[in-house]
């Protein structure tokens, strides 16, 4: 069974298909729970029409099933609270900076 | 009502039948609505009389779509609604948009009117659960406000431009937007609409639909006024053969064109499923 951290750090590996980001950076993933060999990932995206939605919880549940001992990712899309740019973390905001997106 | 005293409900468990039936006919109604408009945005990304408004109609599509999305999702799981059913096999009568969808967006004037005028009101609707009793909208309904605001932003920013131009664009836009208004005030329906009550006493809707459209008339007065232009449209009077299922007095739907290219008919064998 992984810890939290180990699914953490796998879901900072899934990179957002327009910002040079993973979405932990952006700040969409909103929690992890891990049960026995069962992986909750609670998730939001920056807009409801966003066209990569299921190319990215693809993402998810690959880069999470592949950890040693998970063998189910349920992946739950939420909007609340709605996703902000607040959310970005101090590293995202670094690295988006450096291309002119965020200031 | 308040509707912080009034019970939650995870699901439409509990609800009066009333409340249950006008929940889904509210919630067909808005995403029919987007499922439109997305549509008429989409067709509008060429055309535009700038190439900035061409990029925001695309962008306004695509957030129109994204809401179907989520009001499918919402339907399919509580109401069960099968999305693709909802978009392909339904009858153009069964539609519930607001009625100035139905045919094609002929002009900019037109574009700004649908931008504005319907885009706004459904948005109105949507403002009205926020909080709702119903907590799976009440989780969604946040997000899609906050987008929307682009779209309101835009079809104001477009109508204070073609208003201030004065002479026949002034014209033009007064009537989309009043024939605009009117469609709106009949996709609301009769004061009398038991359903539409059953909503806001239950408090999944914080205000009737009669309610919505005086905002949104207010709204669109007060704009019309500052720019120096005038739109009025006085809602209808006489609702009869007025169903919550179609929201039109005299019936109707979609042209079969429009739909034939919003379902992409002629792309039936590419389908993924």
């Amino acid at each position: 069974m992984p810890t939290d951290r180990q699914v953490w750090d796998a879901l900072g590996g899934v990179t957002d298909p327009e910002f040079p980001l993973s979405i932990v950076d952006l700040g969409m993933v909103y929690g992890v729970q891990v049960e026995a060999t069962r992986t909750r990932v609670t998730m939001t995206f920056t807009s409801i029409g966003c066209p990569a939605i299921d190319m990215l919880v693809a993402d998810v549940r690959e880069a999470v099933g592949a950890l040693p001992g998970v063998d189910e990712v349920d992946v739950e899309i939420v909007w609340d609270p709605p996703w902000t740019r607040d959310r970005i973390s101090d590293r995202g905001r670094r690295v988006l900076a450096m291309y002119g997106v965020v200031g | 009502m308040s509707i912080a005293t009034t019970p939650a409900f995870e699901s439409t468990e509990g609800m009066s039948e009333p409340c249950a039936r006008g929940l889904r006919q509210i919630l067909l109604a808005c995403a029919d609505t987007k499922l439109l408009l997305g549509y008429h945005y989409g067709e509008w990304t060429f055309g535009t009389p700038e190439l900035e408004a061409a990029v925001a109609s695309c962008s306004l599509a695509q957030g129109e779509l994204g809401h179907v999305r989520l009001l499918h999702a919402l339907l399919s799981k509580h109401f069960g609604d099968d999305p693709d059913a909802l978009m392909d096999k339904r009858a153009a009568t069964d539609f519930a948009n607001v009625g100035f969808l139905d045919r094609t967006v002929v002009d900019w004037a037109g574009f700004v009117a649908m931008n504005y005028v319907v885009d706004l009101a459904v948005t109105r609707v949507l403002h009205s659960m926020q909080g709702s009793t119903f907590k799976p909208i009440h989780m969604s309904v946040d997000k899609m406000l906050d987008e929307e605001r682009y779209h309101l932003h835009h079809g104001r920013g477009w109508f204070r431009t073609l208003a201030t131009r004065g002479g026949e664009t002034k014209t033009a836009l007064e009537r989309q937007a009043e024939l605009a208004l009117r469609s709106v005030a009949e996709w609301l329906g009769p004061a009398d609409d038991h359903d539409d009550r059953a909503l806001v006493s239950a408090g999944v809707k914080r205000a009737d639909n009669q309610t919505i459209y005086r905002a949104l008339c207010d709204d669109v007065e007060r704009l019309a006024a500052a720019v120096g232009t005038r739109v009025q449209a006085p809602a209808p009077t006489n609702f009869s053969g007025w169903t919550s299922a179609n929201r039109r007095i005299g019936g109707g739907g979609p042209d079969e064109e429009i739909l034939f290219h919003l379902r992409g008919t002629k792309n039936e064998v590419f389908k993924l499923n």
